[in-house]
Formats: C-alpha cells, sequence, structure tokens
C-alpha cells in the first residue's frame, strides 16, 4: 500500500531518493510513460484519441438537428479556436466567473446553436474538446492570469496542497512528493493537464480534466465534485499556470 | 443485416509499385463490453463485441478474423500483403447485433 505521510523513516529515505520534492521545472506526464505508450501517444495513426478528434472534426461541420448553424459556418477552421486553447480556464468579466473550453462549447451549443448543451463527458462534448484542444497542439500553456481571478486562483491552489479523504492526501503529497514513484502499476506523474481530453488505458475511453480529477478525489476516498463545478475550475486554473510552458499535446496517452 | 456506423480510421496508400509490401493498418472505435462488467447502477453491462473482421483485397479474402471478448476496447489492427494488381479493398466488419459496416478503397498499382 502507498506509504501515508512517510511513517517510517526508512519510506521516507525511499522516496526522498526517488524524487527530492518539487521538480525544478514542469514535466509532462509523457516524461513519464513507457516507451510504448509514448510511440502509441506519437503514432500519428494508431493513438486512439485520434478516433475522437476525427468525431469532432465532422461534428465540428455538422449543422445540429433543429436547423441551428454548424460550429464552422461561424468559426471557420477549428484551427482559428487553437489560440484560446491555452488559456483557459480564463476569467469571464461580465459573468464573473471562470470558463473552461468544456462550458464555452456548451454555452455556445445553448446560445448561438439553440440546442441542449452535450452533456459532460458525452462522446460529443469529449469530441469536440478534443478537436479544439488538438488544434492547440505545441501551443505552450499560459500563465497569464487576470487580476480578478487572483482569489480563485489562490482557492485553486489551496485546493491543490488540501489534505482530503479518508487516506488524507493531498494532490500534492501524490504529485509533487511522491512523482515519479509507483503506485498500483501506475509510475506517479505531475499531474498535469497538459494532454487532456486522454486517452487513458484505464478507462479505455477518452476522458476529461475533470473526469481525472474525480478519479484522483475518489482514489483517496474523498467526495468528488460534480464536472464543472467552481471549486474543479479553480483547481484548473491553477494547474494550467503551475504547467505554463507544457506544450498542448491532445490527445495524450496515459496508463 | 443492420448497418453499423462507428468511427473507423484506416491507413492504406492509394498508389503502390507492383510487388510492394502495402500496410493496412484499422482503428476502430468500440466499447469492446466483455458482458461481465458492472456498471456504476451494479447491473451488468451488456455483451458488445465486435465479432468479425474481413479484408478483401480484388475480391481475394486477406484476412477473416473472429474476434472475442477479451480484446481491449478501440482495437487496433495491421495487416501487410503484395501488391499484384490493382483493386478495391474492402473491410467488412461485423458486430454480435449483426449489424455491418464496410469501407471501400481502390488500391491503384503502377507496373
Ligand atoms: C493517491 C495519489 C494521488 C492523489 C492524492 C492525486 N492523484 Fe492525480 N493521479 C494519480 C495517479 C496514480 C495518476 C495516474 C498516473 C499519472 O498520470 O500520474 C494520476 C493522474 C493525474 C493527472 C493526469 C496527468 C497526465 O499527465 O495526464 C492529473 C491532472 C491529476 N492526477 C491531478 C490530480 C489532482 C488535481 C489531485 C488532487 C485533487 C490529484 N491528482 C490527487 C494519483 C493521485
Ligand atoms: C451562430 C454562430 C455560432 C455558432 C453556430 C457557434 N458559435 Fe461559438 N461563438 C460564436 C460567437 C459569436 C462567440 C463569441 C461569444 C461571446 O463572446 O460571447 C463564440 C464563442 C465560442 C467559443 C469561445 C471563443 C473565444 O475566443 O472566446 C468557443 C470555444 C466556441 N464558440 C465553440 C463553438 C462550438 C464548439 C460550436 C459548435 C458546437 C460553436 N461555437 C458554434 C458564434 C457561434
Amino acid at each position: 500500500m502507498f506509504p501515508r505521510r512517510c511513517a517510517r523513516a526508512g519510506l521516507c529515505l525511499l522516496f526522498l531518493s526517488l524524487s527530492a520534492g518539487p521538480a525544478l521545472s514542469a514535466q509532462s506526464g509523457l516524461a513519464y510513460l513507457g516507451d510504448e505508450l509514448r510511440a502509441l501517444q506519437a503514432d500519428p495513426f494508431a493513438n486512439p484519441g485520434l478516433l475522437w478528434v476525427d468525431r469532432g472534426e465532422a461534428l465540428w461541420h455538422q449543422a445540429p438537428p433543429g436547423g441551428g448553424s454548424a460550429c464552422a459556418s461561424c468559426h471557420g477552421p477549428a484551427e482559428t479556436l487553437a489560440p484560446l486553447v491555452p488559456a483557459l480556464p480564463r476569467w469571464n468579466s461580465e459573468s464573473r466567473r471562470l470558463e473552461h473550453l468544456e462550458g464555452l462549447i456548451r454555452q455556445c451549443q445553448t446560445d448561438q446553436q439553440g440546442t441542449a448543451p452535450a452533456p459532460y463527458e458525452s462522446e460529443a462534448l469529449l469530441a469536440l474538446t478534443a478537436r479544439l484542444s488538438f488544434a492547440a497542439r505545441g501551443r505552450a500553456l499560459s500563465n497569464q492570469v487576470a487580476p480578478e481571478a487572483t482569489e480563485a486562483l489562490a482557492r485553486g491552489k489551496a485546493f491543490f496542497y488540501q489534505q482530503r479523504g479518508q487516506l488524507e492526501l493531498s494532490c500534492a503529497d501524490c504529485h509533487e512528493r511522491y512523482a515519479g514513484a509507483r503506485l498500483r502499476g501506475d509510475r506517479v506523474s505531475e499531474g498535469m493537464i497538459n494532454g487532456f481530453p486522454i486517452y487513458r488505458l484505464t478507462w479505455q475511453t477518452l476522458g476529461s480534466r475533470h473526469r481525472m480529477f474525480r478519479w484522483c478525489n475518489e482514489a483517496v476516498r474523498a467526495e468528488p465534485y460534480a464536472y464543472g463545478a467552481e471549486p474543479y475550475l479553480e483547481l484548473e486554473l491553477y494547474l494550467r499556470q503551475r504547467g505554463a510552458g507544457l506544450p498542448v499535446e491532445t490527445p495524450a496517452v496515459r496508463r | 443485416m443492420g448497418t453499423l456506423s462507428l468511427p473507423l480510421r484506416v491507413a492504406l496508400p492509394s498508389t503502390v509499385a507492383a510487388g510492394e509490401v502495402v500496410s493496412l493498418r484499422l482503428l476502430l472505435q468500440h466499447p469492446m463490453e466483455t458482458g461481465y462488467r458492472l456498471g456504476e447502477d451494479g447491473a451488468r453491462i451488456p455483451r458488445q463485441i465486435i465479432q468479425s473482421l474481413r479484408v478483401y483485397y480484388a475480391d481475394r479474402c486477406l484476412a477473416d478474423l473472429t474476434l472475442q471478448p477479451a480484446i481491449s476496447a478501440n482495437p487496433y489492427f495491421a495487416f501487410s500483403f503484395i501488391a499484384d494488381r490493382s483493386g478495391p479493398v474492402r473491410i467488412e466488419i461485423q458486430d454480435d447485433q449483426e449489424r455491418q459496416l464496410t469501407d471501400v478503397r481502390e488500391l491503384t498499382v503502377v507496373p
């Protein structure tokens, strides 16, 4: 079992030698993968996440039922939204809320297409999120945070360092202190978000950032938040800033 | 027989030289549900798998595979064969609900 709070000095030393605190510079989860999965992610044909990218491209050009317009008819090619992706989540000064990519897509479906928004984690929403993020491949995650979002950012950071769940572990316990260590067959990475949505073998499908947060919350037996919930948006904002400079690598492949 | 509509990626060159080894790669989005897993509500998730995959080249059968539930979701397949004449490469996929998907690509072989 995973050591809790380095109860024994020996374990502490073991983990310290594996990873001495936070890494000097942020590393993508890609750096923690074995050769086989790295090759799969890099394969421009066989990366399974590309199935969703393809579907997203088709949806982008498809008019919704009920006479609305296709995304492409207002926005042009998906690439036009590429600069947006590495700067999300961002602060919306009108609604005075954070917005992330899934939320913006759903909002456009409601306001501009006059359809019901695709549910979180539905194939359609994953596909569109994957398509737009794929367009941003290679662009560096931004560290820009609007002054109005400073408090949200601070709450996101506090979330990251707060111990929670029956196991009383924080995100940082696993993704900073134990980054590089093995946990149930996984190598724990730094918990970066530059590859999302990711194709995760454990899930055998594509999953969003918030699905990952929920999974990590459940891993320590903490109650997960709902998709799109404020605390997760704040966490997502903090993680974007924490990983600033990392290239978008959607669709990443992970164990 | 119903039609099956699934995202399928096919990699096949369109023109090759006679005698060349051609590679055909397929990636298919399918849950390959074993029928043994329990869903979040505790109920068994019904079995849903791809049952057969056939590949024809210029009307000759190149591959005839029967798939098992143990195959992981979103399966990937790679085949290679020697190009000796121009003709269609036809991919036929059938699931356990008797639904079929057919994808045809033309392969041109130049001497
Ligand atoms: C008990 C240890 C543990 C805790 C606590 C934990 N995680 Fe994770 N997390 C994992 C494991 C294991 C994985 C899968 C392997 C990997 O990619 O690191 C993972 C993966 C991730 C990833 C995907 C990384 C990538 O490259 O795709 C993100 C993002 C993430 N976690 C964020 C978080 C956040 C945010 C929290 C706090 C809410 C958290 N984790 C808490 C163990 C943990
Ligand atoms: C009828 C035209 C129209 C359609 C159709 C449409 N959009 Fe939009 N979209 C807009 C407008 C206008 C904005 C800017 C809205 C605003 O700033 O309030 C926008 C904003 C966005 C943004 C945020 C862009 C930014 O830079 O702030 C995203 C992401 C987006 N749309 C995605 C989509 C997707 C995905 C679809 C298809 C499911 C879609 N849109 C369909 C008109 C449209």
